[in-house]
């Protein structure tokens, strides 16, 4: 969370209501204007004490009028908790539906943004947004507005009141608020420091605790000496710290405006006594000013608790407001019409993290019905032009074209309608095998889906489960393995029958006993179409049309398999060292010196 | 619900002396709230006789010393009362991750580890929370009203009959409503689980969505999960509000109750008019701490909750340690054998139905046979991973139960499927077995795992900090990280278990011979997937639905013709496959 802002923006959380909330501000009005009833009411049991007093103080005391005032009191009483509970129920209702717009306004965030937004973000940033943050505005709405709006304009209203009776003794009796509330600004004007320390720590803690609660294994053989779990215990300390930091800081400042919001009568009484013993009021206006005072102080202490969430809830504002924000991905002006044919990178340039380039001045063509494999060591940028292709980023130099148009001139649904994309560990939904399947196309027939699911050798398994193609998959359902999942990705790939197919390590996650399955899989998808496939494992592209050589983000070699291995550059080196891989055995290890070294690092890239 | 407080007082016994000190002080406190209408009440009483400066002056005497001093006891209770709750919650937290530590790791995996996720994170927090705010309102809220209604009786105890009736009356409607309140609770965590989990599954299918336009359709499903979670609020506020505002209302009644009081008392031809002055100026002081402590006894039930789940997990078995611990076999090469082993994830459900193995020192044993055979589930039997229903597992013929956990773990060196790199150093990753180990050991370690050349390559070398699950480094680096690791942890024995993932070729051939450097001169149980990892391995196992199907060499097991021969003709197959551009259906089937 270190992109949060330094100080809480206060207004964050304000501006994003106004943007959404216009539907609701009928019963935001409607619901502070029912809670200012209700805390008008809350002054009517003052009052009738009041009443009660001044008659007892002058001897006219009449206990059937008092009776009288009582059954007042408890009428109140009743319409003040009916309207209050009317109000908030209202305002929460409103709340309820505001986040509901707030949250579908984010995903429609979401859905413009570029593929590559999500790839650079934690996607649980993006949950926690949706979930947490969101609810930390209802507060706002269902709470803050009404309850504080209400509290300050009674407040205001009762305070030109009692300066009509008595504006001096009014002053003694009103002066706490505002010093109150100064105090409370005192401890929070600059909460940042501690609000972000605070949540800082909780997202470390929960990160790390996550992290090794995933490794079993690893805090049995490795944490003898608390390596493994000892950052947690790092983490917890961080997160008392951070809270008793915080804690110090606001001790002093929360106590005073508590102290002072409840401080009734403490001036009011010995300046009202001093100034009727003075002769400059009277007994009912000091007796009044007392009780009024004591009473409107009443629903200022609400505010204790909300301004303490206020900093919190500015900061999820915050947030959401920046997600909001975020720079749609840009479509073309006038859109061309979608071209087939072949796939051409043309002096592409781009950087994940200028000045850096990913990749620089990449050119190659995939020409329509062949295999085109993308090959090199890992972190080359195979993928990256991959994603390219389909405008996860745009590229900073050069062009990338489908049938001679460039994918940036090109409405985003008709690229997308041209690209069937399969990646390596498949996200599947919560829903029938079919469901998952109909997100290739949504009015596939039950046998086109057989069909995609038996050219994607994925059928057999699917009839076995308990359900079929109507068998529950994903969260709460039953759990395929990930050759199982990639297999799924692929019959969904066939149904999209899209004329570029695009296959990122789409063989990686499997086991030896699933790859097989899918390599046939993959050979189903590839007739007529245009195929851009990404692999390890040289074998499998050992026979594509064209072979594009990728290193450091550059292309250093194309041609067929022979040609390239006869050549000696790159490619040659890559299919030795997968042959001297295979030959490589368990308990070798005396063979495997330290004089055979190879470059480590052309293994490696970032 | 009062019962959620004793269980959380139980949890705090070690800081209860502290924790009383603060609530006293508070309640301290909150009693001086009294004083200025204790005050106001005998100067208002007395306003007929005529109040002079001097009484003036006692009245900001008494007022303003009343004030510093509740603020300074305040200020003195909150201080301690907030640090202390957050110590609290910390060794709450300390102590749930010790008991995670100490209970089988079978508890914690899969579902178990969300839950000790869910208990360390989140409900260890609530604690704290609730001992710095809600307790203190809670005691305000009986220490207040008790000491006010006790003065009221001093002025006249006729009055105090109806404030209390009015407690007597409300409280039963509050627990009546608490009780409700935990009710909506649980139901709305339940409805509000199935509609966030619809909800944020759109987030996490963001780029399928995108890559195939279905926004339109998804977030239909969305809005659904949407007005899934709406329903879930609404019904919740609609079910509480009722009961909320009976004892709010109820309460706030007490005014007219007190008030119907005097006025029976003046018919009644009372003479003491002072007396009762004062009782209503004390009145007005009742109802607000009660009021405060209805509103935050709402969030008992939270409480309770979370209280429910620490309670459960600490509750969670441990792993007994030997009374009289067996001394760990010392030396490099060990023998590991299996006896019988009956072993799986869930007591009652073997994975391993009486599996023997025979594992000499300094030997390669490989484990191979179909996915689900139950190969991985060897190695985490040896590694003390899950427990044994029956059987043994010895090394050095010393059962690894009779040892202690930690020397039982000390023998054992491992790379696993899941790589386990996490966050932190570089170094201290390949460190984690031996934390002794000096930066020489470190970096031979490294060289063996190929992978030193890489490291010195980055900026800041072995310093370099790691995020969440090793990233930074590509996955072929974090397996040779792994390996060092393993090769750094001084153990006699090696469990691999290969992982599946395919690497570009160069770091294909670096894994290898990290992996060959990793398995010299230690006993070594491997699964393999790949199998010409272990052509040459002493002895091959096959195993299918936990038993043992055949062992011998790779060449004896070839010339038997049995599973391992079909199992490895298979394999030819699949490893001579290429893409082909049309498709052949003849290999299908």
């Amino acid at each position: 969370m270190s992109d949060l802002p330094d100080r809480p923006d206060f207004t964050a959380g304000l501006r994003i209501l106004a943007r959404l909330c216009r539907p609701a501000l009928r019963p935001m009005l409607v619901s502070t204007g029912l809670a200012i009833v209700s805390t008008a009411l809350e002054l009517v049991p003052f009052v009738a004490f009041f009443l009660a007093i001044r008659d007892l103080l002058d001897g006219s005391a009449d206990g059937g009028r008092f009776l009288v005032l009582a059954l007042v009191v408890a009428v109140a009483s009743t319409v003040r908790f009916v309207t209050w509970s009317w109000a908030l129920k209202i305002s929460h209702l409103a709340a309820f539906d505001v986040m509901a717009d707030l949250r579908l306004e984010i995903a429609r965030t979401l859905a413009q943004l570029p593929l590559g937004w999500f790839s650079r973000r934690r996607s649980g940033k993006v949950q926690r947004a949706l979930t947490d943050d969101v609810q930390r505005l209802e507060v706002l709405l269902a709470h803050a507005i009404p309850e504080l709006a209400s509290a300050l304009v009674f407040w205001v209203a009762a305070a030109i009141w009692l300066l009509a009776v008595d504006w001096v003794l009014a002053l003694a009796a009103l002066g706490l608020a505002p010093v109150a509330f100064f105090v409370q600004w005192l401890g929070m004007h600059d909460s940042s420091v501690h609000v972000r320390r605070i949540t800082a720590a909780a997202d470390d803690l929960h990160g790390r605790a996550a992290e090794v609660l995933r490794h079993p294994p690893v805090v049995r053989l490795f944490d003898r000496f608390g390596t493994i779990t000892g950052p947690i215990e790092a983490a917890i300390d961080e997160a008392v710290a951070a809270d008793e930091a915080w804690s110090r800081r606001y001790a002093g400042t929360g106590t005073g405006f508590r102290v002072l919001i409840t401080a009734d009568f403490v001036i009011a009484l010995p300046v009202g006594v001093w100034l009727l013993a003075r002769g400059s009021t009277d007994a009912p206006s000091l007796v009044l000013v007392l009780l009024l005072g004591a009473g409107i102080l009443q629903p200022l202490e609400r505010a204790y608790r909300l301004g303490f969430r206020l900093s919190w809830i500015s900061y999820a504002g915050a947030t959401v407001d920046a997600m909001l924000q975020e720079t749609a991905l840009p479509e073309p002006r006038e859109p061309q019409p979608p071209q087939i044919g072949p796939v051409e990178f043309d002096r592409v340039t781009f950087a994940h993290e200028p000045p850096t380039p990913t990749v620089s001045d990449v050119s190659f063509r995939a020409e329509v019905g062949e295999v085109t494999a993308l090959v090199g060591p890992s972190g080359a940028g195979k993928s990256t032009l991959a994603r390219l292709l389909s405008r996860f980023w745009d590229v900073d130099d050069g062009s990338i074209r489908i049938g001679g148009v460039d994918v940036r001139d090109l409405h985003s649904s008709d690229l997308f309608a041209q690209l069937a994309l399969v990646f390596q560990d498949p996200f599947l939904f919560s829903d029938t095998v079919a469901g998952n399947l109909r997100v290739g196309r949504a009015d596939a027939t039950d046998e086109e889906l057989t069909a995609a699911c038996r050219a994607a050798r994925i059928h057999d398994t699917i009839a076995a489960l308990p359900n079929g193609y109507d068998t529950h998959i994903g969260a709460g359902g039953i759990d395929l393995s990930g050759g199982e999942r990639q297999r799924l990705t692929i019959a969904r790939a066939m149904l999209r029958n899209a004329p570029i197919v695009v296959l990122d390590e789409a063989t990686a996650m499997a086991d030896p006993d699933s790859e097989a399955a899918i390599q046939e899989a993959i050979s189903e998808l590839v007739a007529g179409r245009t195929l851009i496939v990404i692999a390890h494992r040289l074998r499998t592209v050992a026979s594509a049309d064209r072979i594009v050589v990728v290193d450091d983000g550059r292309v250093v070699e194309i041609g067929r398999h022979g040609d390239l291995v006869d050549a000696g550059g790159t490619y040659a080196t890559m299919w030795n060292d997968m042959r001297i891989a295979e030959s490589l055995h368990l308990g070798d290890g005396g063979h495997v010196g330290e004089g055979r070294r190879v470059d480590e690092r052309t293994g490696g890239g970032s | 619900m009062i019962a959620a407080v004793g269980r959380l007082w139980r949890l705090c016994a070690p800081e209860r002396a502290r924790l009383v000190r603060g609530y006293v002080l508070g309640g301290l406190a909150s009693l001086l709230r009294l004083v200025p209408a204790l005050t106001a009440a005998v100067l208002v009483a007395r306003l007929d006789d005529g109040l002079t400066g001097a009484d003036a002056a006692l009245a900001a005497g008494i007022c303003g010393l009343s004030l510093v001093l509740r603020y300074t006891l305040a200020r003195v209770a909150n201080g301690d009362l907030w640090v202390l709750a957050y110590h609290i919650s910390g060794r709450i937290r300390h102590e749930i991750l010790d008991h995670t530590r100490r209970a089988s790791p079978t508890t914690w995996t899969g579902r178990g580890s969300g839950e000790a996720l869910t208990v360390l994170a989140f409900d260890g927090g609530k604690i704290a929370g609730f001992l710095s705010w809600e307790m203190p309102t809670l005691v305000n809220g009986i220490v207040l009203p008790v000491a006010t209604v006790i003065a009221i009786a001093w002025f006249e105890p006729a009055l105090a009959v109806p404030a209390v009736a009015t407690v007597v009356i409300a409280l039963p409607v509050l627990r009546f409503g608490l009780r409700r309140v935990e009710q909506v609770y649980d139901d709305r965590r339940r409805l509000q689980g199935d509609a966030s989990e619809r909800m944020l599954e759109y987030v996490r299918g963001i780029d399928v969505i995108r890559a195939h336009e279905l926004a339109g359709a998804r977030q239909a499903r969305f809005r659904e999960a949407l007005n899934g979670i709406r329903d879930a609020d609404v019904a919740s506020v609609e079910r509480l509000t009722p009961a909320y505002s009976a004892f709010q209302a109820l309460v706030d009644a007490g005014y007219a109750a007190v008030l119907a009081g005097v006025g029976l008392l003046v018919a009644g031809g009372s003479s003491g008019s002072g007396d009762l002055i004062a009782g209503l100026i004390l009145t007005t002081t009742l109802f607000r701490p009660q009021l405060d402590m209805g509103a935050r006894a709402l969030h008992l039930p939270e409480l309770a909750a979370s209280l429910s789940r620490i309670e459960a997990w600490l509750a969670t078995p441990t792993i007994d340690e030997p009374d009289e611990p067996a001394r760990p076999p010392s030396g490099s090469g060990v023998d590991v054998g299996l006896h019988r082993v009956v072993a799986g994830y869930e007591p009652g459900v073997p994975v391993l139905h009486g599996f023997d193995l025979a594992a000499p020192a300094r030997s390669v044993t490989a484990i191979v046979g179909p996915s689900g055979a139950g190969k991985s589930t060897v190695l985490r039997a040896i590694a003390g991973l899950i427990p044994i229903e029956s059987g043994s597992i010895t090394v050095d013929g010393v059962p690894i139960d009779a040892m202690l956990r930690a020397d039982s773990a000390a023998l054992v060196t491992a790379v696993m499927q899941e790589v386990g790199v996490l966050q932190g150093s570089i170094g201290e990753a390949i460190a984690a077995g031996d934390p002794s180990v000096d930066g020489n050991a470190v970096e031979r370690a490294a060289r063996a795992a190929r992978i030193h050349d890489r490291i010195v390559a980055l900026p800041d070398g072995y310093q370099t900090e790691l995020g969440e699950d090793g990233s930074g480094l590509s996955g072929g680096e974090r397996q040779r990280i792994a390996i060092a690791r393993a090769i750094a942890k001084p153990a006699p024995i090696v469990l691999l278990d290969e992982a599946t993932s395919a690497l570009d070729p160069t770091s294909e051939r670096l894994l290898r011979e990290a992996l060959a450097n990793l398995t010299t001169e230690r006993t070594v149980i491997v699964v393999a997937h790949r199998l010409e990892t272990i052509r040459h391995a002493d002895r091959i196992v096959f195993v299918d639905d936990g038993r043992i199907v055949e062992s011998g060499s790779h060449e004896e097991l070839l010339a038997t013709g049995g599973a391992y021969a079909g199992f490895w003709a298979t394999r030819q197959r699949a490893a001579g496959w290429t893409l082909q551009q049309e498709p052949s259906t003849s290999t299908a089937g």
